[in-house]
């Protein structure tokens, strides 16, 4: 009683409203609150709610337990409809009995002229396939089985479910921080993935063999490139904004000249745990990929040697420092340089410089452009740009969800594709106390019932 | 004059140009939806069709903006903020007027459509930066294109749909007012939005898709939960709901149209509202390019 109660529950549309309902939820409480930050930090920025973030884990929301127990509710649900409904599509008929008045008002006559065989013709002709008869009704049919292209895409979803669960318990990645002729070594083991930890705990052991199966990677060069760009004086009161646009007034070319970033290449040298050695390059959104290991480019990082007066200070990029005799904080932006392609289509090679800030009660406030060998007067003190270094931040990330993923999204894409956009008829005809009629059933946005009846020349 | 300087004044001539274009197309689409207040203050039907007569001018005037914006930047022109509200615009008006077109006798809609595309046009205008700027890294790849064309194709049905839920609301708010009068019955306004939806539906799937194999592409990860991430992963959830109240009887006339409106909320939280959620809450994005 209780199982049929619990399956009927399952198996029903209202139970995934309220479960997708649920999960939306949770999906908005992961927009509010930050997620991957402890409680102290978030109790320390002054965050709210203190009482509610502990019990329901809000701060990792998405790895909480109520989150996962509603994604395998979801997926229970999903698993269940299926199941039911693979058993119904089994044993469809498509011989559908009229039971209404209703239902007989809907069915076109079929005119005197017209015999049944002419009509099954006419429905041959347009490619109408026989599906079911019996003595008082035949089915024609046309199109993919809507019913079927559903059954697919919600099978997908529960493999997309999957395939997250794989890189919940699996996935793992790490940063590589590649300065010039310094090489490191990296593992694709990690011991921490929650699966390792959660088989550590009983006492097993998964992936422990590759953990002295390492990479070595060298960089060789790490490349930058840029974009001129010329600015214009644009205003930023609405009204100013407006005097443009009814031509009171105009835009105006500013003096200063910017740089957008193009792109960053990074080459390097990559020995496998066989001793292959490979070079290769990457790129943002162009990975590198061989057996198994995939390489992004994620960033880099700077160093910069300074020459305040006559001390030598090395400094890094974005990471405020101090400078004696100084009030305020100061701040070093991207040292700028490579190849810079200009407006006017040519290329030149710029010349290394950063720009300089002073950040004082809360505000940043722009200094200097320091260029390399270049000494400039910063408030009184005299600075030199001596040197820079420069690395290359790669990632990698082993994660064995993906191709699940992947074959699930296919499925679902596919599915929801050809059920949505496609076709698919049927077309009955009725034999009632001698006189026949005809019904047309249609599914799909392309489906188009009127050139069905066109077609049959009962329009 | 330097090669520099005299590419500098052209760019700002046509920036400039651009701009008085772009001020006539929101002025454009605040008139349409002073017709529409009209039309549906009397029901006139001359009213109506000077709607959409002034929404297709305003929508072959919004063309020339973009490919005028297009030649400008000589990439895609949905960049920035300022360019994807314009392009949201420009969609979500030509999607009406494609469904429209079907339609012919039914102008009501297009009071929403106007009042849509004339506050994202403003909001551009008023508080976005035109200048054009090079595609950075992040940008680069051959997602980028089919992702952001087949979101905001989504978007613009969305809008649609919506228009055409709302318009069943005002017909629900004042017996005075009949879907009659303004040449549509309920029944058909619920048939077009919902099969509207269920246009979008895929399309909003593919964005996503596309997004976490770009992602996936970029930085190893499809899913970040991101907050951008987050609030699609919502709306599809939410429009999802809707196809499927749509399937129990009693929900399908009572709950689905209160849906519809919440997916379209949902929708404009992932285009617009996640930027400043993020700000107000000081919560990182990876989507931060985009705004």
């Amino acid at each position: 009683m209780l199982f049929r109660w619990f399956y009927k529950t399952l198996s029903s549309l209202k139970t995934s409203l309220w479960i997708l309902g649920a999960m939306s939820i949770c999906y908005i409480l992961g927009t509010i609150f930050p997620q991957g930050v402890d409680l102290d930090s978030y109790v320390k920025a002054g965050g709210r709610y203190i009482w509610l973030v502990k019990q329901l884990n809000l701060l990792n929301i998405f790895i909480s337990p109520l989150f996962i127990f509603l994604t395998l509710l979801l997926c229970l649900n999903l698993l269940v409809c299926i199941l039911t409904r693979l058993v119904k599509f089994r044993k469809r008929s498509e011989i559908v009995p009229l039971q209404t008045a209703s239902d007989q008002k809907m069915l076109i006559p079929i005119p005197e002229g017209l015999s049944l065989e002419g009509l099954q013709d006419k429905l041959n002709n347009a490619k109408f396939k026989l599906i079911e008869a019996e003595d008082t009704q035949y089915v024609y049919g046309k199109g993919l089985p809507f019913w079927w292209l559903s059954w697919i895409y919600h099978l997908g979803m529960i493999m997309a479910i999957a395939g997250f669960f794989i890189t919940a318990l699996t996935a793992h990645e790490g940063e590589l921080t590649l300065w010039k002729d310094k090489e490191i070594e990296f593992s694709l083991y990690d011991p921490n993935t929650r699966l390792n930890r959660f088989l550590k705990r009983i006492g097993l052991s998964v992936g422990e063999e590759r953990k002295d199966k390492a990479y070595k990677i060298k960089l060789k060069e790490f490349r930058t490139e840029y974009y001129q760009t010329l600015d214009f004086e644009y205003p930023e009161s609405p009204l100013s904004r407006l005097a443009i646009g009814l031509g009171f007034s105009k835009i105006k070319p500013s003096e200063h000249k910017g740089l957008s970033p193009k792109m960053w290449y990074t080459s390097f040298v990559l020995t496998t745990p066989e001793g292959k050695t490979i070079e290769a390059s990457t790129m943002v959104n162009h990975p590198f990929r061989t057996d198994g290991l995939t390489l992004y480019q994620m960033g880099y990082e700077q160093r910069i040697s300074l020459r305040v007066e006559n001390k030598e200070i090395e400094i890094e990029i974005f990471k405020p420092f101090k400078i004696k005799g100084l009030e305020g904080r100061f701040l070093a932006r991207t040292v700028k340089h490579g190849k810079v392609l200009k407006k006017n289509g040519k290329t030149e090679e710029l010349e290394p410089q950063f720009i300089l800030y002073q950040i004082q009660n809360g505000k940043k406030k722009k200094l200097a452009n320091l260029i390399m060998g270049k000494e400039t007067e910063v408030l009184g003190k005299r600075l030199l740009f001596i040197d820079f270094e420069e690395a290359s931040v790669l990632s990698y990330r082993v994660d064995k969800g993906v191709p699940l993923i992947g074959i699930a999204t296919l499925l679902v894409f596919v599915g929801l594709v050809m059920r949505t956009y496609g076709n698919f008829y049927r077309v009955r005809i009725y034999n009632i106390k001698g006189k026949l009629f005809l019904s047309v059933s249609t599914r799909g946005l392309l489906a188009d019932r009127k050139k069905v009846l066109k077609k049959l020349e009962l329009s | 004059m330097t090669p520099e300087k005299e590419i500098l004044l052209r760019e700002a001539y046509l920036l400039t140009v651009e701009l008085r274009l772009y001020w006539f197309v929101a002025i454009l689409y605040l008139s349409g939806f002073l017709i529409g207040i009209f039309y549906f203050l009397t029901a006139k039907k001359g009213l109506g069709r000077a709607l959409t007569s002034l929404l297709w001018c305003t929508a072959i005037i919004h063309t020339l903006l973009i490919v005028l914006r297009t030649v400008e930047g000589w990439r895609p022109p949905f960049q920035t903020l300022y360019e994807t509200l314009s392009w949201f615009a420009w969609s979500a008006t030509i999607a009406y007027l494609f469904v429209q077109s079907r339609f012919r006798d039914i102008h009501l809609p297009g009071l929403f459509i106007s009042l849509i595309s004339a506050g994202a046009c403003l909001y551009a205008l008023l508080t976005r930066n035109p200048q054009i700027i090079p595609i950075p890294p992040a940008l680069q790849s051959p997602w980028y294109e089919w992702h952001v064309i087949v979101a905001f194709a989504a978007y613009a049905v969305f809008v649609v749909s919506f228009s055409l839920e709302a318009v069943n609301f005002l017909y629900g708010r004042r017996d005075s007012i009949r879907a009659e009068d303004f040449g549509m019955p309920d029944s058909q306004i619920e048939r077009y939005s919902y099969r509207l939806i269920l246009m979008g539906f895929p399309m909003l799937t593919f964005a996503i898709f596309s997004g976490a194999a770009w992602a996936n592409d970029a930085w190893g990860r499809y899913w970040s939960w991101d907050p951008k991430e987050t609030w699609s992963l919502i709306t599809w959830t939410v429009y999802a709901m809707y196809l499927h109240t749509k399937a129990i009887p009693r929900w399908r006339d009572n709950l689905a149209p209160y849906i519809n409106i919440l997916g379209f909320i949902c929708m404009v939280m992932t285009f617009l509202g996640v930027n400043w959620l993020s700000k107000l809450l000081n919560i990182p994005s990876m989507h931060t390019y985009a705004v």
